[in-house]
């Protein structure tokens, strides 16, 4: 059922985020052909002017998009009318959630890796590429050396890192807006205050916790001399503790408390 | 074979306020079965309680002998008051919805009914009006082979020349061991078709008997009774 879940919820999706994509792609690819070899002036600079802003609103769009359809499938999918539907279907709670779930964290990546191609495709020269992948290479050069050369630990930890940071935001988006649908009258404030005060509690945990971490390790609360020997792997607990307990209190929302209007 | 609905001094409070209390009502199977009340009588808190979409104070529920889950959901088929079809979706992505979902759903009696209301399956949602989708979604509940149907005011919002195709897809798209339960304050359109009415006020049963008991120990209809009972 699960996957069947998921097929639904891409087909609801993809219907927008898809030609979106492609067409941003298909702009950018334009506009690399428009930067080389079209006339800087008159009109055209007009046109080419114009194909820019337009690719700029498309990469807004693409961002956009991924973000409201992350709220608005788990809001209007399941805590609108259409909730009568998916909470009397055959599946169990945790399906829905872990449905939703797979499928705006795969958006949120198809999106960045769009976003960052589109840059690429319209605006990469070869020095730039180059520029970009010795900065990037020196960043890491400093934090190969924190981690005593030890390159597998520090991608196995920066891509945890990235794809757990992912994952407990929008479970941060699910749990606020099911705690929100408790307010019988303002839902939609209701979620809103709860998103904030998980939140705030969030990143203060994390002050404390990495403060300690730093005082045991170093003598100081500046946890920056910490940095990132410490942080990484605070960071990623956080992170897990955090998500799981996004995910089963939204389950517990769901199953005990639902309150469909 | 246990009875299709059990409740055990079923309650369900809403923050400081009592919906149902201690209902005591068990429904056997091949009936066809009036729940009937003013509004705000606990109609929907009921039905919401048999499909799940709340759970008990206290009290039991049981379907089949079953507590609302997943396996009570395969069974019962719901129709709620609200619109619950996104409207981005055609109508016929809407049946392969259901198809994907349900087992018991069979597509082709949908299409069938659709085609006698000349509903366009191509539609999208958006594009019909609220009788086109509540019409729909009769068409999509009675397409189910399930053990119990829930209609909440399945009729309210069609005009009566469809209500009486509606009512008539009822009586004739349900096999003889599921039972019927059917929401509703239109006594007068729906009385023919029942078997037994429950009649409901401020969250407890008053009443539960059979038609044909009412017509002859009261000598009336159901409709007059109805009226009398909750005179204002």
């Amino acid at each position: 059922m699960l996957r069947k879940l998921m097929k639904h919820e891409l087909k609801a999706t993809a219907r927008i985020l898809v030609p979106l994509c492609l067409v941003l792609l298909f702009i950018s690819v334009v506009n690399r052909f428009m930067y080389k070899v079209g006339p800087k002036e008159g009109i055209f600079m007009f046109i080419n002017g114009f194909m820019f802003v337009f690719q700029i609103f498309l990469i807004f769009a693409v961002l956009a998009s991924t973000i409201i359809f992350m709220i608005t499938r788990f809001y209007k999918n399941l805590l609108s009318d259409e909730g009568y539907l998916m909470f009397t279907l055959p599946v169990k709670s945790h399906h829905l959630i872990t449905s939703k779930l797979t499928v705006a964290v795969m958006w949120t990546i198809t999106s960045i890796i769009v976003l960052l191609s589109s840059l690429l495709i319209a605006f990469a020269t070869p020095e730039s590429v180059n520029n970009f992948i010795n900065g990037f290479k020196s960043n890491f050069a400093e934090l190969v050396i924190a981690f005593d050369g030890n390159w597998t630990l520090l991608w196995i930890e920066l891509i945890s890192l990235i794809l757990l940071s992912i994952v407990a935001n929008i479970l941060m988006v699910y749990v606020s807006i099911a705690v929100g649908q408790l307010f019988t009258k303002h839902k939609i404030i209701g979620s809103f205050v709860s998103y904030v005060i998980f939140y705030n509690a969030i990143q203060f945990l994390l002050l404390i916790l990495l403060a300690i971490f730093s005082y045991t390790y170093s003598g100081s609360i500046d946890f920056t001399h910490a940095l990132p020997r410490g942080i990484f792997p605070i960071s990623i607990s956080v992170l897990l503790v955090e998500s799981i307990a996004f995910y089963v209190i939204t389950n517990y929302m769901l199953k005990r408390k639902l309150n469909l209007d | 074979m246990n009875p299709i609905l059990e409740c055990k001094s079923l309650t369900k409070r809403y923050s400081g306020f009592t919906a149902l209390s201690n209902v005591d009502l068990t429904l056997e199977r091949g009936r066809i079965v009036g729940l009937l009340g003013p509004n705000g009588s606990g109609k929907t808190t009921l039905i919401k309680l048999i499909n799940g979409l709340l759970v008990p104070e206290s009290g039991s529920i049981r379907i089949a002998g079953m507590e609302p889950g997943v396996e009570t959901k395969k069974i019962v088929s719901y129709l709620p008051e609200k619109t619950y079809l996104a409207d981005w979706m055609q109508v016929s992505q809407v049946i392969e919805f259901f198809q994907d979902f349900y087992e018991n759903f069979d597509s082709k009696k949908a299409y069938a009914m659709l085609s006698d209301l000349r509903i366009d399956p191509k539609k999208r949602l958006k594009t019909l009006s609220k009788g086109t989708k509540e019409k729909v979604q009769l068409i999509l509940v009675m397409s189910r082979k399930a053990d119990l149907y829930c209609l909440d005011e399945p009729i309210g919002g069609v005009d009566p020349a469809a209500r009486d195709y509606i009512l008539n897809t009822i009586i004739t798209n349900y096999n003889e061991n599921a039972t019927v339960l059917i929401s509703t304050h239109l006594i007068s359109d729906i009385e023919k078709v029942l078997d037994e009415v429950i009649f409901i006020k401020d969250g407890t049963v008053t009443l539960h008997s059979s038609v044909d008991d009412i017509r002859l120990k009261e000598g009336k209809s159901v409709d007059s009774l109805f009226r009398e009972v909750f005179k204002c």
